[in-house]
């Protein structure tokens, strides 16, 4: 699919100037909770766009890896697909607001949270990093959505937080990990 | 704003569900749905969920054996402490603890289905609930739950992980996988 360009975005908006523009002058106060709502919504979206986009980097670094497993391979692929998935929902959003999401990065180098993943060799090493950074990314969610004024946000987040504790139980379980014991460390957080 | 149905949301296609959601936001009366007095039967809702997942996994456990008598034991003892947690959250919100549910069967099939009806209350929950602490509890519980559900179906050979979207209901989500972040934008 093809996402509009910030200036589309900003023309489309114009069209509907006028009509925003009265409403804003009657209730200023209104307008500018509207315009703070927004700016939280950008934040969050911002920083979820951040982290999935350094999921799929992180899956697709691990699957370009001639070491990983290749019984695992194709459930890395799904999962990779599924953290797309995330990426596109949430940059969709930041563009029906008309803001710019941040580029996604090319290389493990340019995020912060992928630091040391373009040095691992091993399958399980790599594993086990992709399962460390869906727990951070959880618990980055769980700080992030409570707060979320937008119900269909929240709505939303709840169904990818879900997606990511489930992403979590995958790769541990690939790991060779204790079905229960990947449980503990769920609940545990 | 108005709710949203998972129809609706699909029906607009593109990479789906927040999108179509915030710009509904952006055209329509900004009318909430969360209420303190709507909390009550949110958390009735999950509270009579939860306990559907206590009993089945309970039955379950005790009628299975080995990895999986293990695994629903598991379950059934995490799922007490969260019946108990929203049990609390209800009774603070003042309402009324609904009755024990039905353990739907002793099979880890049915934990697994019992697992998905708890993530649908939690995640209306989680969208309507009043206060940004009571939607942290549940976003827990749902994380938690949607781990029980994967584990389950991984050991009775279904694919953990299905969905990129996880509803835990029976209509399956939007998924795009085809949006290319470097094409011209």
């Amino acid at each position: 699919m093809r996402m509009r360009t910030r200036r589309e975005t900003l023309h489309r908006a114009a069209g509907l100037g006028a009509a925003v523009l009265l409403p804003s002058l009657l209730r200023p106060g209104a307008a500018r909770a509207q315009s703070t709502e927004e700016e939280d919504l950008r934040d969050f979206l911002e920083q979820a766009i951040e982290v999935e986009q350094d999921s799929v980097l992180a899956y697709g670094t691990a699957l370009e890896s001639p070491n990983i497993d290749a019984g695992v391979k194709g459930t890395l692929e799904l999962l990779r697909d599924q953290e797309q998935a995330h990426a596109n929902a949430w940059r969709s959003a930041l563009d029906s607001l008309g803001f710019e999401a941040p580029d996604p990065p090319g290389d493990p180098a340019d995020s912060e949270e992928l630091e040391g993943l373009a040095e691992l060799e091993k399958s399980d090493e790599l594993l086990a990093f992709l399962a460390e950074y869906e727990q951070t990314l959880l618990a980055r969610y769980l700080d992030l959505a409570p707060p979320l004024e937008s119900e269909d946000l929240s709505r939303t987040s709840a169904e990818v937080i879900a997606s990511h504790a489930q992403h979590l139980v995958v790769v541990r379980s690939a790991l060779g990990e204790d079905p229960a014991k990947v449980l503990e460390r769920v609940a545990r957080g | 704003m108005p709710r949203l149905t998972r129809r609706r949301l699909l029906a607009a296609g593109g990479a789906g569900a927040a999108a179509s959601a915030l710009a509904a936001c952006g055209t329509s009366e900004p009318e909430s749905e969360r209420s303190a007095e709507g909390d009550a039967g949110l958390l009735a809702d999950a509270a009579l969920a939860e306990k559907g997942l206590q009993a089945s996994a309970e039955t379950a456990s005790g009628k299975l054996e080995g990895e999986e008598a293990a695994l629903a034991a598991a379950i059934a003892g995490s799922s007490t402490s969260r019946a108990a947690a929203v049990s609390d959250l209800l009774e603070a919100a003042g309402g009324e603890e609904p009755g024990v549910g039905g353990s739907g069967g002793d099979t880890l099939a049915a934990v697994a289905d019992a697992a998905a009806g708890s993530i649908t209350a939690y995640r209306e929950a989680a969208a309507l609930l009043s206060t940004p602490e009571l939607r942290e509890a549940i976003l827990e519980h749902v994380t938690q739950t949607a781990a029980e559900l994967a584990t389950v179906r991984g050991l009775i050979g279904e694919e953990p992980s299905p969905f990129a979207f996880v509803t835990g209901g029976s209509e399956e989500p939007y998924e795009d996988t085809d949006f290319d972040p470097t094409e011209d934008s």
